[in-house]
């Protein structure tokens, strides 16, 4: 399903999880980077209720979340060294409710480029050992040369 | 804005107990600023803890007040004994979101049956200026006889 990848920036597995124990949001609602491959990204989300909408569901904006991040830093793989990702637009489908214990997110590039990398990614929640569909993400992420990840801090 | 006249009396009250049981706005610290039929407001000042990998707001929080503000908006002109859904959107980042506070304003394109269309748009407020950093274009669903309160609905 993923075409082999090569990777322009040999350190891409080590600027990944750096990039991503940057992210404090992602320390505040407990995800993790489970995979890091040239092109693919798995992040996971054990459920929590003080992250839900209304019904008790997991919050769109948090599937959002992880999605984003997933189809990110599988761009971010590909990237050149001295470059930094930055999200461009997505489109979410959201088609069941995340119930279960545990939601997981598979990114992975469809299209690299200089500047732009398509990407997507599939959102599945895990109960009692089962997964299934519940949402989809086609995103756009922009390659920013000239902007090092690693030790930018620019918190206003 | 078009004036759009809400079909259940209790509108503005729904729309504030829906926001309440949303635990994550509590999680983010996010309020509920401004209502109107057709229209909604969330407010979210700044947190270091709720950052991307360079210190900005995380985009998936710019989305998440972005999608409230959008449902609720929607919500406000839904009938009596429904619950609303988010179906699909579209975001663009238009800038990083840098500033104090954040304000995304959901507003109603065209209210349908059981399709609602409404757009947001996430605003950064730094130092009294104003910047748009998100815009959300969503289809909102009504679940007619499914009241919002009852969990899972």
């Amino acid at each position: 399903m993923t075409a082999a990848f090569e990777p322009r920036d040999p350190e891409w597995a080590a600027k990944v999880r750096a990039s991503f124990s940057r992210q404090t949001f992602m320390n505040t609602i407990g995800a993790t980077l489970d995979l890091v491959a040239p092109g693919q990204c798995e992040i996971s989300l054990p459920f929590r209720a003080d992250l839900c909408q209304q019904h008790g569901f997991l919050h769109g904006g948090v599937v959002t979340a992880i999605a984003a991040n997933a189809g990110g830093y599988a761009a971010f793989t590909l990237m050149p060294p001295g470059t930094s990702v930055v999200g461009v637009e997505y489109k979410l489908n959201l088609f069941a409710s995340p119930t279960g214990e545990r939601l997981i997110a598979r990114g992975r590039v469809i299209r690299p480029g200089r500047t732009l990398h398509a990407v997507e990614a599939e959102i599945e929640a895990e109960k009692g050992g089962d997964t299934r569909p519940v949402g989809r993400m086609l995103a756009t992420m922009m390659c920013a040369e000239g902007i090092p990840e690693l030790g930018q801090e620019v918190r206003p | 804005m078009n004036a759009f006249e809400p079909r259940d009396p209790s509108w503005d009250a729904k729309v504030r107990d829906s926001f309440a049981r949303q635990t994550i706005m509590q999680t983010i610290g996010a309020r509920l600023s401004a209502l109107r039929p057709g229209f909604c407001e969330i407010e979210l000042p700044y947190r270091g803890d709720l950052c991307q990998q360079h210190g900005f707001l995380h985009a998936g929080i710019t989305t998440t007040i972005a999608d409230s503000a959008a449902g609720y908006a929607a919500f406000s002109l839904m009938p009596p004994a429904s619950a609303v859904l988010t179906v699909e959107f579209k975001v663009n980042l238009i800038a990083p979101a840098a500033g104090e506070r954040f304000l995304a304003r959901g507003t109603v394109v065209k209210p349908g049956r059981t399709l609602t269309v409404v757009d947001a748009e996430v605003i950064a407020i730094d130092k009294g200026d104003e910047k748009q950093v998100a815009q959300l274009l969503a289809t909102m669903m009504c679940l007619e006889g499914r009241d919002d309160a009852a969990p899972g609905a």
